[in-house]
């Protein structure tokens, strides 16, 4: 292995583990105000639905139709997971739709 | 120490299914760390000891010039940020213990979603066993991905291509499946789109203003009772 790319993984290790156990340790037992622990609860959910419309939206020089497959996949599967709660189900399914969908948009 | 096995038994089993979806999510990265240059042991190195999609992705193909890595690093910090918020929320349900520190290493999307819906007690040993089976997935995944030739086909391009979007889709699926609050969430859609392609920001910071908004106004606007109606019954 090339020395340069053990001392980036290390380095990337380092920060996602930092963002991991960091403020877990800083805030694990600690009395929080009740909108302190609402804002708590509800941002990490905030932060999934804002980085995947990121990922599903087109970009620079690309039309909405190319991201339709994508879009019809994530609703497959959230119309089997949502229900059933069948993980593995929903995104096979989602998956073929949008590898489907990709042969007609 | 049974209560914390049968906790744990129920992770690993819920955790494979979910694991698996993990594992394509392994093999995609594999086939785009092999195209970006990476070797096959550089490639499973990254995913042992970095063990972050979004941060592997973001550093294929980087420079090493000391300008570049700076670039990777505090992008990297960026997409850590989902991380911070969920961590910070695991800590709500904390007894103070080790073991619940060192769990913390596990801490992905999938075992924090899964989790939240868990309404047993010996939450922790649920998500020990969740965060062994989906690193482990994971892993089997990269490896699979470095070592068995995939036949070229437009299908499988698009269904690796499509796996972030659909996975990340599910577990908002699952979020709301577990009776948390939509409107947050869907406000935070909204935003993002409109902080990327009103305002013209970059998609990540996009993301993070118009999750913050959206949170903030939820948490601060509406009146307070929990999100979930286990919250604070789990510990």
């Amino acid at each position: 292995m090339r020395l340069d790319v053990v001392l980036i993984g290390l380095a990337l290790s380092a920060v996602v583990m930092i963002s991991r156990m960091g403020p877990f340790a800083l805030l694990a037992g600690r009395t929080l105000h009740p909108r302190v622990r609402k804002l708590i609860e509800v941002m990490p959910g905030c932060a999934i639905a804002g980085f995947l419309i990121t990922w599903a939206l087109p970009s620079e020089g690309e039309a909405i139709v190319e991201k339709l497959p994508l879009w019809l996949g994530s609703l497959t599967g959230i119309a089997i997971c949502w229900p059933t709660g069948r993980l593995l189900l929903s995104i096979l399914a989602g998956l073929s739709v949008a590898s489907l969908g990709s042969l007609v948009f | 120490m049974g209560s914390l096995s049968q906790g744990m038994k129920l992770g690993l089993r819920d955790g494979t299914a979910v694991g698996l979806t993990a594992g394509l999510l392994g093999l995609m990265y594999a086939l785009a760390a092999l195209e970006s240059g990476l070797r096959p042991l550089e490639t499973v190195f990254y995913s042992l000891v970095v063990y972050s999609a979004a941060v592997q992705f973001a550093a294929l193909g980087t420079d090493t010039a000391p300008g570049a890595l700076l670039a990777l690093i505090s992008g990297s910090l960026f997409i850590c940020t989902r991380n911070v918020l969920m961590s910070l929320d695991m800590a709500r349900d904390s007894r103070g213990r080790l073991v619940e520190l060192l769990s913390m290493a596990g801490l992905v999307d999938a075992a924090w979603a899964m989790t939240r819906g868990y309404k047993k007690e010996d939450v922790w040993g649920y998500f020990w066993g969740q965060a062994i089976a989906i690193y482990v997935l994971w892993m089997a995944g990269t490896i699979a991905g470095v070592v068995v030739p995939l036949p070229e086909h437009p299908l499988i391009t698009a269904a690796f291509a499509a796996t972030p979007v659909v996975f990340f889709s599910l577990m908002i699926a699952l979020l709301w499946r577990n009776g948390v609050n939509k409107l947050p969430h869907l406000g935070a859609a909204l935003l993002t789109v409109g902080a990327a392609k009103v305002l013209g920001l970059p998609d990540t910071a996009a993301a993070l203003l118009g999750a913050s908004m959206a949170g903030f106004a939820f948490a601060m606007l509406t009146p307070l009772e929990a999100v979930t109606a286990d919250a604070g019954d789990k510990s």
